[in-house]
């Protein structure tokens, strides 16, 4: 059953031509930039600002209507347009100016209009990483994307389409770079230069049976309301004489069925209300695959599909009380980008994460990591959000932490973005380089630590072979604390051993307040102890808050 | 719950009261190799050397068997020890650990690992049985590239492999059982619908669903026989169900949302649970209470659990530490005579301790018996000899033994050295 279809139809091109004619027909009146410190807040009237602008915000309402031309229109702050407002962004830069992924929110609301024609977005204040923006559409609201540009090192769009809102993208490239549909929204893409992802949410009660994703350099399609073959889905996604990446999300009571697909696609897999502990296991990209799937009364079935390299996301949510929510556990997989949203709890093991992001994203969410690799260019906590990283490595990432959140690595490696075996399913550059993700701009692990959130770190380097008895044994490995809470910074730790069988510890070593990564700990003389089976603890010792410890096995051997 | 396991323990010794009697003066051993009843965990470790563990089973003591420094075994997923006490692992390759799939062979003695087989038939390896002819059976996830689940048979002596079933309902199978000489019972975690059990004929392959999914947890942890016949069956969640040979399901408690990656039966039936991602520890479920209490902590990143099987007659005797000094008190933690066979057993039964200033053991317990089929007396830990001054210094040992009654030929024996400081 065809779920996209291939239809004729001239809305974009007309609507598109009425905008255009409608801007033209209207006198401008000149407005002076607010400068970086005001936002741009206006109600009414019929604007224009030219030359190099930038703004603390912007904050439309009513009639306002405002065309920004010139070389550069940069935002510091959010963005919302409502009632009837319209914001043209004609420049040759529009500058959504963020420090941190999502620091910066856009949103239109009732009728409003964005319109970015163009322009060559940037997301991102200067960073040396991958930064994000969401735009929100609700009501009858509309967001256009005309002749824009991105570049997927340094920036991400996402625009997620709520009620009736219009999403239209007009030979835009990676902007937006992602979109989702929901409710009875709409989006249109046209061009032939367009290059963007259209996620097909699949909501409660929904089927479809996508058996004909098309292929090609360009191709017209429809999928959704009004057209055949699908049940239960209110937005349209209109695809004329374009092209468009195709990714599917599937959620609990959907049912999917993917077949032959000639266009690789992405998979998002998202649980809900998770009151139950529940597995996932054994999800690879590329393929074709041809699997099963079938949590939280949901139906997804692939056969012979072929998957996108960043092919799996999955996102954990549970809007319901703390206390009900139980895990979700997975293992065995490679995954594009993990999220845990509002109190989203996921366990992870052996598993790789590649090309996107890693999230304890919202409040009351828990993530654990085990045994895995880790190559995403974002590693990320927000509000009171935990996420913590056992046994694993990690190449390269952004560990990103604001509010009140916690990053904790025990016995966890960081090492640079660079081609390694762990890097699966293969190493990705857009230049030729060596480097593992080229959706990361950086080359060593770097750390964006804010407001009352931290990042600690304790690693006990493995030791390889027995230690003859009498021999030094140096114990390297890391401990730190980077956050601008500077008790948090101060931490102290403390290296013991004990013996394996049992038996009271003797300390090593013991520090503080100076981050240490690869870094001689302590050294034990061997010989003060008797031959045996010992284990080694490093212990970070943030003041009020859990002792974060790392543990090492080794043997003095007598000689 | 270790008043249960006393009392049933007691009440077995009460059956045979001479014995108990005797045994009340009595001893301990510690291991060369494995013994019956020996508890053996496989832990990765992390980024570490990976390593097989021997759990005391009377304090939850660990000892290390072997550690992957040699390079062999670094990621064990599993782990089977046959009627001879030979090791078998079942190792997988994880993102942070390259490794063959493969099977590895472990010789409990000298710590020695040398693979089996691997590659060809083995995909994503998980969990292992042993079959009623000796042979090796691997559950494999296949890949979702197009190779399906299976059931691999590894002939224990050559590592020649060959596929027992494949596909039909098996999704992502993760450990099976032998179920006599024709059959093999399957544990397979689904795919979100939930765990079942699936019986698959040895002969022909043929599988049918013993357990419909979902009726033994939402994913499945492993699995073990019991000595009754009936299946023990653990959710990946803590969650234990006993399923009888038709299929009947009836929950048996459980440690409820414990992270569980293998499940084993100790001789007197209670459930070890292995517990792992921060958990990392063993868990013993009560078989009369089916309440769980903590066994053993420290373990790395545990994988694979498995409880060296008794398929002869065996004592075992083990005291609370390999050295004592003056002021300390000499604690029997094991001490246990079994005959786990269908047939009566005629043997004479020894219990002897050497003191490093006599020349010859000293007798503590010997007589001529004949020990009841399935015969089974454990004691709980006593203590033995206050160390003092007087006591010589030097090596001691006890040891348990059955000696044929007309030659005194040993039949097994079982030895606990100690040290006095």
């Amino acid at each position: 059953m065809a779920k996209l279809r291939r239809i004729a139809t001239f809305g974009v091109f007309g609507a598109t031509l009425a905008f255009a004619l409608a801007a033209s027909a209207q006198p401008r009146t000149p407005l002076a930039c607010p400068g970086p410190l005001a936002p741009l807040a206006l109600s009414s009237g019929t604007w224009l600002i030219t030359g190099v602008c930038s703004v603390a915000g912007v904050h439309l309402t009513g009639t306002a209507d405002v065309l920004i031309t010139g070389s550069s229109f940069l935002i510091q702050d959010d963005l919302l347009l409502e009632d009837d407002s319209m914001l043209h962004v004609l420049t040759t830069n529009f500058v959504i100016a963020q420090q941190s992924t999502a620091q910066i929110h856009s949103q239109t609301r009732d009728r409003a209009t964005l319109f970015v024609e163009n322009a060559r977005v940037t997301t991102n204040a200067a960073l040396n990483a991958n930064i994000t923006a969401f735009v929100d559409a609700y009501g009858d609201s509309q967001v256009h994307f005309k002749w824009c540009a991105l570049d997927t090192r340094y920036n991400w769009v996402l625009v997620y389409l709520h009620e009736r809102s219009t999403l239209i993208v007009e030979n835009s490239v990676e902007v937006p770079t992602e979109n989702y549909p929901r409710d009875d929204s709409t989006v249109r893409v046209t061009g032939t230069n367009t290059r963007t992802r259209v996620v097909l949410l699949m909501p409660p009660d929904s089927s479809a049976e996508l058996d004909d994703i098309p292929a090609g350099e360009t191709f017209t399609y429809q999928f959704g309301r009004g057209t055949p073959g699908n049940a239960g889905i209110g937005y349209l996604v209109d695809v004329q004489n374009s092209f468009v990446r195709w990714g599917v999300s599937s959620g609990p009571r959907s049912n999917i069925a993917i077949r032959n697909n000639g266009q690789p696609l992405t998979l998002s897999y998202l649980f809900a209300l998770v009151t139950q502990p529940t597995l996932l296991a054994g999800v690879r990209p590329v393929g074709p695959l041809t699997q099963q799937f079938n949590h939280l009364e949901r139906s997804l079935v692939l056969d012979d599909v072929l998957l996108f390299p960043n092919g799996w996301q999955v996102y954990v949510e549970s809007l319901t009380a703390p206390s009900n929510v139980k895990p979700v556990w997975i293992e065995d997989s490679q995954l594009n980008e993990m999220g845990a949203l509002r109190n989203g709890i996921v366990e992870v093991r052996e598993s790789v994460f590649q090309y996107a992001f890693l999230a304890a994203y919202s409040a009351g969410s828990r993530v654990r990591v085990e045994d895995s690799v880790i190559n995403s260019q974002n590693v990320r906590a927000n509000e009171d959000g935990v996420l913590e990283i056992f046994d694993s490595t990690i190449w390269g990432s952004l560990l990103d932490a604001g509010g009140a959140s916690r990053i904790r690595l025990s016995n966890t490696e960081l090492n640079d973005n660079v081609c390694h075996p762990g890097c699966l399913p293969s190493c990705i550059s857009f230049t030729g380089g060596n480097e593992c993700n080229a959706f990361n701009p950086a080359l060593h692990v770097g750390f964006n630590v804010r407001g009352g959130a931290a990042v600690l770190g304790a690693r006990l380097a493995p030791i390889a072979a027995p230690v003859p008895s009498g021999t030094p044994l140096a114990f390297v490995g890391d401990a730190y604390v980077e956050s601008p809470v500077a008790a948090l910074a101060a931490s102290s730790w403390e290296l013991s051993i004990r013996p394996l069988a049992g038996g009271a510890a003797t300390v090593v070593a013991s520090g503080g307040g100076v981050p240490l990564r690869g870094a001689l700990l302590g050294t034990l003389d061997t010989a003060t102890v008797a031959s045996g089976e010992y284990v080694a603890r490093l212990e970070l010792r943030p003041p009020g808050e859990p002792v974060l410890a790392a543990e090492r096995f080794f043997v003095v051997q007598a000689q | 719950m270790r008043c249960n396991r006393l009392v049933r323990s007691v009440a077995r010794a009460t059956r045979h009261a001479s014995l108990a009697t005797l045994l009340l003066v009595a001893t301990r051993a510690s291991a060369q190799g494995v013994e019956p009843g020996d508890l053996l965990v496989a832990d990765r470790q992390g980024l570490g050397p990976a390593r097989i563990i021997q759990v005391e089973r009377a304090t939850g003591a660990l000892r290390t068997l072997y550690a992957s420094y040699d390079g062999v075994l670094v990621a064990p997923r599993d782990l089977e020890i046959d009627g001879t006490g030979r090791i078998f692992a079942s190792q997988s390759a994880i993102p942070t650990k390259p490794a063959p799939e493969s099977i590895v062979r472990v010789d409990p003695a000298t710590g020695a690992a040398a693979i089996l087989s691997q590659g060809a038939l083995l995909h994503d390896v998980d969990g292992i049985g042993i079959a009623a002819d000796g042979a090796l059976l691997a559950a494999d996830h296949g890949t979702a590239f197009g190779v399906a689940p299976s059931i691999v048979r590894i002939d224990s002596a050559t590592g020649a492999q060959s596929v027992v079933t494949s596909g039909g309902d098996l999704l992502r199978p993760i450990d099976v059982v032998a179920e006599g000489a024709t059959d093999l019972l399957v544990l397979d975690s689904g795919s979100g619908s939930g765990a079942q059990l699936i019986r698959v004929n040895v002969a022909t392959g043929a599988q049918s669903v013993l357990v419909a999914a979902g009726a033994v947890g939402n994913a499945a942890g492993g699995f073990a026989r019991d000595a009754d016949g009936s299946l023990v069956v653990a959710s990946a969640f803590g969650a234990l169900y006993r399923v009888t040979a038709a299929g009947a399901v009836t929950p048996v408690g459980g440690a409820p949302g414990l992270p569980t990656l293998d499940v084993a039966l100790e001789p007197d039936g209670d459930a070890l649970l292995l517990a792992g991602s921060g958990s990392d520890r063993l868990d013993r479920v009560d078989r009369v209470t089916a309440t769980a209490t903590t066994l053993a902590t420290g373990l790395g990143t545990p994988q694979g659990i498995a409880v060296a099987p008794a398929t002869t007659p065996f004592c075992d005797v083990e005291v609370d530490r390999p050295a004592y000094t003056n002021g300390q008190i000499v604690r029997v933690t094991t001490l246990r005579f079994a005959n786990p066979t269908a047939a009566t057993f005629s043997t004479k039964l020894r219990l002897q301790m050497q003191v490093p200033t006599l020349p010859t053991p000293i007798d503590m317990v010997t007589f001529t018996t004949i020990l009841p089929a399935r015969f089974d007396a454990e004691l709980a830990a006593f203590n033995i000899i206050l160390v003092q001054s007087s006591l010589p210094r030097g090596s001691y040992e006890l040891r348990c033994a059955f000696e044929d009654p007309t030659t005194s030929a040993v039949q097994y024996e079982n030895r606990a050295p100690f040290g006095f400081q």
